[in-house]
């Protein structure tokens, strides 16, 4: 009882210096991921032939796709055909030394700026192909908030040469971004299971039998793109000879979905719901091959948080007199 | 005399900043704005039709072409290439023609335009491998009694 009504207590959590350092150069290693497409696939290559490791994580390729004949985004203002021109080559070294920047705590309403323009501007021109993706929109507005972050801090505390400190960064505390980033994850998962009820007119739940078709196309999608086929056939023919179940085996994650700002409430609560989360990606990544990794990495970094709870538990741990 | 009172920590003062207003605001900015990178309304599995479709690409000789080592594309993509190109189908024909509905040479000519598309934009790293023609397929599929039909067409060939 008493541990239910801790983890109902509005009590967000105030990160150590060291904690939110941690994230950023987390972050900074998924927002690497993000352009290099993995880099934690080629670690391996990196020991084995250091060159051509060195040459896949960060010298990654430009985009492939030269107009934008369905814009998207703010490809409907702007051509953004350039980011794949001669300019390339250093657009993407700028991007790195940002990435750099902003693991080290500098210069960060600049080199989050810059991560960030880079970041729509690319996306933007891939999504104007006429589909639309959605592994990288998490990590994109969280990248939004924390440039907001970084841009509101300062500006708000109006102290002497505080210009200064907004340019270097130099005593800029990484809470106020750390804290929207967290925001700008919740909402999109707020947002994911809204949409789940808009679209379907509040029929999700009473369609959910056909979930069955997805997990098929899923397979088939994978074994067409990939020639591997997911591990969902057993959990697809129970559940295809017991409809009802399909909406016991969604509805724990729609309600994830829905109320996922409580992962906002208190450490522990966004611990148990991050996990929760994680686990509906795992299960939903077995079964279809829809991983959405770095929905997951975001939630590892801000939500469960892996370093403060083991200092968390350390320190508990230290402070408990020795039994005699 | 009364024993000491028990420590209660000071109630921490309500601060109606510490409430999350960016979460709210781009909540609602990706509901309005559905579509703008960053931003999205997150549409992926919001509906469960009676119906569901993949598409793949084969050879002439129906040699299925695997379509990330052959060509870097994923069938999920060609999927959405269809789709677009079957909207843009219906708004010519007038809105009031559903997808599944649209002539089967409306439907052809969509699939050659994503034959045209994966061509151009993926070209195949080992042209060698494409035996004849280039060929995409539909499959789809519908629950009936108790068991999962699939359908497969033929939607066009280049």
């Amino acid at each position: 009882m008493k541990f239910l009504r801790s983890i109902f207590v509005w009590d967000p959590p105030v990160f150590a210096g060291w904690e939110l350092t941690i994230m950023r150069v987390l972050f900074a290693g998924l927002l690497l991921n993000f352009f290099s497409n993995g880099w934690w696939n080629f670690l391996p290559e990196l020991l084995t032939s250091p060159a051509e490791g060195f040459r896949h994580i960060f010298l990654f390729p430009p985009p492939t796709v030269t107009s934008q004949p369905h814009p998207h985004g703010i490809a409907n203002w702007f051509d953004l055909s350039f980011i794949r021109g001669d300019m390339f080559p250093v657009l993407r070294g700028l991007l790195l030394v940002s990435i750099g920047l902003y693991a080290a705590g500098l210069v960060l309403p600049l080199s989050l700026g810059y991560i960030l323009w880079f970041m729509v501007c690319l996306v933007s021109l891939r999504l104007s192909q006429g589909y639309t993706g959605h592994s990288g929109q998490v990590v994109g507005l969280g990248v939004l908030a924390q440039w907001l972050g970084c841009l509101a801090g300062p500006l708000w505390k109006r102290e002497p040469g505080w210009w200064r400190a907004w340019l270097l960064s130099r005593g800029v505390d990484f809470a106020l971004p750390a804290r929207l980033t967290r925001e700008a994850v919740v909402a999109a998962y707020v947002v994911a299971g809204v949409t789940k009820l808009i679209a379907s007119r509040g029929r999700w739940l009473s369609e959910a039998p056909n979930f069955v078709l997805q997990m098929q196309k899923a397979s088939d999608e994978t074994w067409y793109s990939l020639a591997f086929r997911p591990n969902g056939e057993g959990v697809q023919a129970w559940l295809l000879a017991h409809p009802w179940a399909c909406m016991l085996f969604l509805l724990p994650g729609l309600l994830l979905e829905q109320a996922a700002f409580l992962m906002l409430f208190n450490r522990r609560m966004s611990a148990l719901f991050a996990l929760g989360l994680v686990s509906f990606h795992l299960v939903l990544a077995y079964l279809m091959n829809l991983s959405f990794l770095q929905n997951q990495v975001a939630l590892w970094v801000y939500f469960i948080n892996v370093p403060g709870w083991l200092v968390l538990w350390l320190r508990e741990r230290g402070s408990q007199p020795e039994r005699s | 005399m009364d024993p000491d009172p028990p420590e209660v920590p000071p109630r921490k003062k309500f601060n109606w900043l510490r409430l999350p207003w960016l979460a709210l605001v781009f909540t609602l900015i990706c509901l309005k704005a559905k579509e703008f990178f960053p931003f999205s309304h997150f549409p992926m599995y919001s509906r469960f039709p009676a119906a569901s479709t993949c598409l793949y690409l084969a050879d002439e000789t129906d040699q299925v072409l695997f379509s990330r080592p052959t060509f870097d594309v994923a069938s999920s993509t060609l999927k959405k290439i269809m789709g677009t190109k079957l909207k843009a189908a219906k708004k010519a024909a007038g809105d009031d023609v559903a997808l599944d509905e649209l002539p089967e040479a409306v439907r052809q000519k969509a699939g050659l335009e994503v034959l045209e598309w994966v061509m151009a934009t993926h070209p195949p790293k080992d042209p060698a491998v494409i035996h004849g023609k280039l060929r995409l397929y539909e499959l789809e599929y519908r629950v009936k009694d108790g068991k999962i039909e699939t359908t497969r067409t033929l939607i066009a060939e280049k």
